[in-house]
């Protein structure tokens, strides 16, 4: 295969495996989550990618079925072969969720924690109460609004630091 | 906070397309069937992921041990999220609504009060089971009039989309297997099929206010009849059998079930299964076995909690 092919196989294969829906989220990429690393043509130009993925945290249950729908969608895209790994070096962070990310999540009630805090997804209020720093799944926590009395939860990392998420739990205690 | 001043023009808003806030001033009908419907399904993902949990050290392989954890955490997430809704309603707290599903004064779906016999029976509730709580719920999501309810409701659709296609795959594998393993899951479907078309539950009263106030907004029949033209067909490619001898299709392609016999549910829903007693019993040993865990979270010394 010649370079300049290679190049754009590269180029629609990194696209195909960004579009890959994330199989918990309604509705978001992977690439969205930034949680697509490279992807690279294997030294001996025949055709197979390797791509990289970042995992939101490790141990995810869901990873293996990411992996085979990044296959399947590299192969759509023109790759003859594919090999998909996790790299467990680079940690996973909020800021890798991209704006289309953030608004996705924000419209299944999810927001996502920034240095500076976290709002409300629907009344965008700052009044957010730690309920559980382990939501439905380990990369979420859930949160009390006491403004607009709904139950939102954040997308967190590993780095998190819950400080950020003060306000005493007596707001909610008589739940 | 907004107020009617009567059902009549409740009634009204709720045909136009309203949705209800937790502030709003709804009425005391409303709310309280609001309340059940959440507390009912809180139970239920409560008592799924103690389900599920059960098989965790069971379950054949570390994928599969490691899905059934995930899915124990989703799962008691759920109930989690559904509780803190529930007790906004303000008609019972948390801590009430707990108490009484230990003491067996609440309800949870029929399929938790039946035994799980073999692996097989765990792959029926991860598929089949879970497909006709997907199904249900898919369709209040539709048109939910109750907005902190239909928005956690969201996620937990796309959550459950996922454990479906986890359940799918165990299906697949068994079905894919030897006879000694297709026999285990033809026997698994043979115990549980009346249960799965009892989950929908009897047929709904035509004066029904869940439907009436669009917190459902499909009878029990269509969704049952929905959930049958889609598995039946699958089912029966994979080469199994349906345990129903009344069981045909019509011309038109249409799959028609025979008479259900109610007695089964009818004990289920009286907290008297072949298994509700156990299952009871296990969540309120669950709930005491993680007590320490929430009193680090809540300050208190283990001295105080006695």
């Amino acid at each position: 295969m010649s370079g300049r092919l290679i190049e754009e196989l590269v180029a629609a294969v990194l696209m195909a495996v960004r579009d890959v829906p994330d199989p918990e989220l309604a509705g978001i990429s992977i690439g969205s989550l930034g949680m697509v690393g490279a992807v690279e043509s294997v030294a001996d130009a025949s055709g197979t990618f390797r791509v990289t993925l970042i995992p939101t945290f490790l141990g995810c249950p869901a990873l293996r079925h990411i992996a085979q729908d990044v296959k399947q969608a590299a192969l759509q895209a023109g790759a003859i072969g594919v090999e998909v790994i996790f790299d467990h070096r680079t940690p996973w962070t909020t800021d890798r969720v991209d704006s289309t990310g953030r608004q996705g999540l924000a419209e299944l009630g999810i927001a996502v924690v920034t240095p500076q805090g976290v709002e409300c997804p629907h009344c965008h209020s700052s009044q957010l109460q730690l309920v559980s720093a382990v939501g439905p799944a380990s990369c979420r926590s859930a949160h009390w609004c006491s403004e607009c009395r709904n139950l939102v939860e954040v997308f967190r990392d590993s780095t998190t630091d819950h400080t950020v998420l003060p306000l005493p739990r007596r707001q909610y205690a008589h739940l | 906070m907004r107020t009617w001043d009567n059902e009549d023009e409740f009634d009204r808003f709720i045909e136009a397309g309203g949705i209800v806030e937790a502030g709003d001033h709804m009425p005391d009908r409303y709310r309280t069937e609001v309340f059940r419907f959440i507390e009912m399904h809180a139970n239920s993902e409560l008592f799924g992921g103690l389900c599920e949990h059960y098989w965790v050290s069971r379950a054949p392989g570390l994928h599969r041990k490691l899905a059934f954890l995930a899915k124990t955490q989703d799962e008691i997430g759920h109930a989690h999220l559904l509780y803190m809704v529930a007790a906004d309603l303000g008609m019972k707290t948390r801590q009430q609504m707990l108490d009484d599903l230990f003491a067996g004064r609440s309800k949870f779906h029929n399929v938790f009060h039946y035994k799980t016999h073999t692996w097989a029976d765990q792959i029926v509730i991860a598929f089949l089971v879970d497909a006709a709580a997907l199904t249900t719920q898919q369709a209040v999501l539709k048109n939910c009039s109750y907005g902190p309810y239909r928005r956690i409701l969201r996620r937990i659709v796309s959550e459950e989309g996922f454990h479906m296609r986890h359940g799918e795959e165990m299906l697949l594998t068994l079905a894919d297997g030897t006879p000694i393993q297709r026999a285990m899951f033809q026997a698994a479907l043979d115990r549980w099929w009346e249960a799965v078309m009892h989950f929908f539950g009897p047929p709904t009263k035509p004066k029904d206010l869940l439907i009436r106030w669009r917190v459902k907004s499909e009878t029990n029949e269509a969704l049952r009849d929905k959930y049958v033209q889609k598995f039946v067909p699958m089912l029966l490619d994979y080469g199994f059998q349906i345990p129903d001898p009344a069981l045909h299709q019509e011309a038109s392609g249409r799959w028609v079930i025979g008479e259900i016999d109610w007695s089964a549910l009818s004990s289920a829903q009286a907290n008297s299964g072949e298994e509700s007693a156990q299952r009871i019993a296990r969540s309120l040993a669950a709930w005491d076995d993680t007590a320490w865990v929430r009193n680090i979270l809540e300050g208190r010394r283990a001295t105080d909690a006695a």
